[in-house]
């Protein structure tokens, strides 16, 4: 029963809400039931009075915010662990990203998430001025096969990618990727960090928060614990390891170092205008700022002779 | 300011030899080496001190539920408390040993 609880969580986190909602549901009609046997009582006695009438409306109202109390406490593990707040370099107000960690996060991507999520939205190109160079990013982009078409015959035929290529999926559909992964659905990972709350957090968590579940609780085969995953029970294993990755600035790979990294990169990936928008921030404020001044001498300057004149009333006779 | 910040360091400077000396293991101390060896398990380990507490009642759950026989008791509210504990203690320590 347990497990089975599990498992449905875990499912809903990858697509199948309809089960869950079918748990949820089953819990649910007990409660209404109730609440329509009362209601349903008090419209069978005419001389109900209002007050009566009213009762049964408190109680199915009741029954329906006990319906919500008991979705909510259903379990612990329902919203995952709380991800915590990590100093990010970028966290702070006027703080940029961390270029060099976003490179070397893509360098994680591409070695260690790749394999099995994709990142359709974002290019070759939106790694040019950001963590790349355009040379460096078409040579990235040519060693890839991009499947293109078709042609003048008809036919579909592979070319060397280019900078307006989106990064390869590693799968055809979603069909296939669940075929690929006993039936979870690795999401796509252009915009995680602003899909899940407290995304970038999150995603750094989870990676390292592989541990042993609690007393109680045990997992099914092919899925694993992971407090910070909603339900606890997630099937990606624990995918980074110390020296697992090799950047190309030389940084030692320690596992979490690459978790800090892909999760920059992840969070650039899910607002690449985030630089811009705290640069432009700064820009508005100042000049609003003067321009408010401005505005308010001229206001003063305007309504002085209103503010200082007197107003006297001279009754003759 | 200059003048507080000097102060203990004049005195140190005899038994712990040249000023020079403490320069360097002062920039010894403050510069972080990168390692292969993920820093975040030591942490952890360093921060149980700090979470005894929350130790204690999850081992406590983890015995009370040794009697229990309907298969649904578990201690995941006594484990989070016990990690979220944990990721307090190493979240302002572990970022500033990486890069």
């Amino acid at each position: 029963m347990r497990s089975s609880a599990l498992l449905l969580r875990a499912l809903r986190g990858s697509g199948l809400a309809s089960c869950a909602a079918e748990d949820a549901a089953h819990k649910v009609m007990p409660a209404l039931a109730r609440a329509a046997s009362t209601s349903a009582a008090a419209t069978a006695r005419p001389a109900a009075s209002w007050a009566s009438r009213a009762a049964s409306a408190f109680g199915a109202a009741a029954a329906l915010a006990g319906l919500t109390t008991v979705a909510a406490a259903d379990h612990e593990a329902e919203h995952g662990l709380d991800s915590g707040a990590w100093p990010w370099s970028h966290s702070g107000l006027l703080d940029s990203y961390d270029h060099a960690s976003i490179r070397r996060g893509y360098q994680v991507y591409k070695q260690v998430c790749a394999a099995c999520h994709s990142m359709q939205y974002i290019h070759f190109r939106d790694l040019v001025g950001v963590a790349y160079t355009e040379e460096e990013a078409k040579a990235m982009a040519a060693e890839e096969e991009i499947m293109d078409g078709p042609n003048d015959e008809g036919e579909m035929f592979e070319r060397p990618g280019r900078l307006s290529d989106p990064l390869p999926a590693p799968y055809a559909n979603e069909q296939a990727a669940r075929y690929a992964n006993g039936g979870a659905y690795p999401p796509d990972l252009s915009l995680i960090c602003a899909a899940r709350p407290n995304g970038t957090n999150y995603v750094f968590s989870l990676l390292l928060g592989y541990k042993e579940p609690p007393a109680g609780i045990s997992v099914r085969e092919g899925l694993h614990y992971n407090p910070y995953f909603p339900g606890g029970a997630i099937a990606m294993p624990r995918m980074l390891a110390d020296g697992g990755v090799e950047y190309d600035d030389g940084t030692p790979s320690s596992s979490s170092q690459q978790s800090k990294d892909v999760s920059t990169f992840l969070a650039w990936a899910a607002a690449p205008e985030h630089d811009e928008r705290k640069l432009v921030g700064v820009k508005a404020l100042t000049v609003i700022g003067i321009m408010w001044c401005f505005a308010l001498y001229q206001k003063r300057l305007k309504w002085a002779p209103l503010k200082s004149r007197r107003v006297v009333v001279d009754v003759v006779n | 300011m200059p003048l507080v910040a000097r102060k203990p360091r004049e005195r140190d400077a005899g038994p712990r030899g040249t000023r020079q000396q403490q320069q360097i293991s002062a920039a010894a101390i403050t510069m972080v080496e990168y390692t292969e060896e993920d820093p975040k398990p030591q942490l952890e380990e360093a921060c149980k001190v700090d979470c005894l507490k929350e130790w204690h009642n999850y081992k406590a759950c983890s015995e009370r539920i040794k009697s229990d026989e309907t298969g649904e008791a578990h201690c995941t509210g006594w484990a989070f408390d016990y990690w979220r504990c944990i990721d307090k203690c190493v979240a302002p320590k572990l970022f500033a040993r990486l890069k």
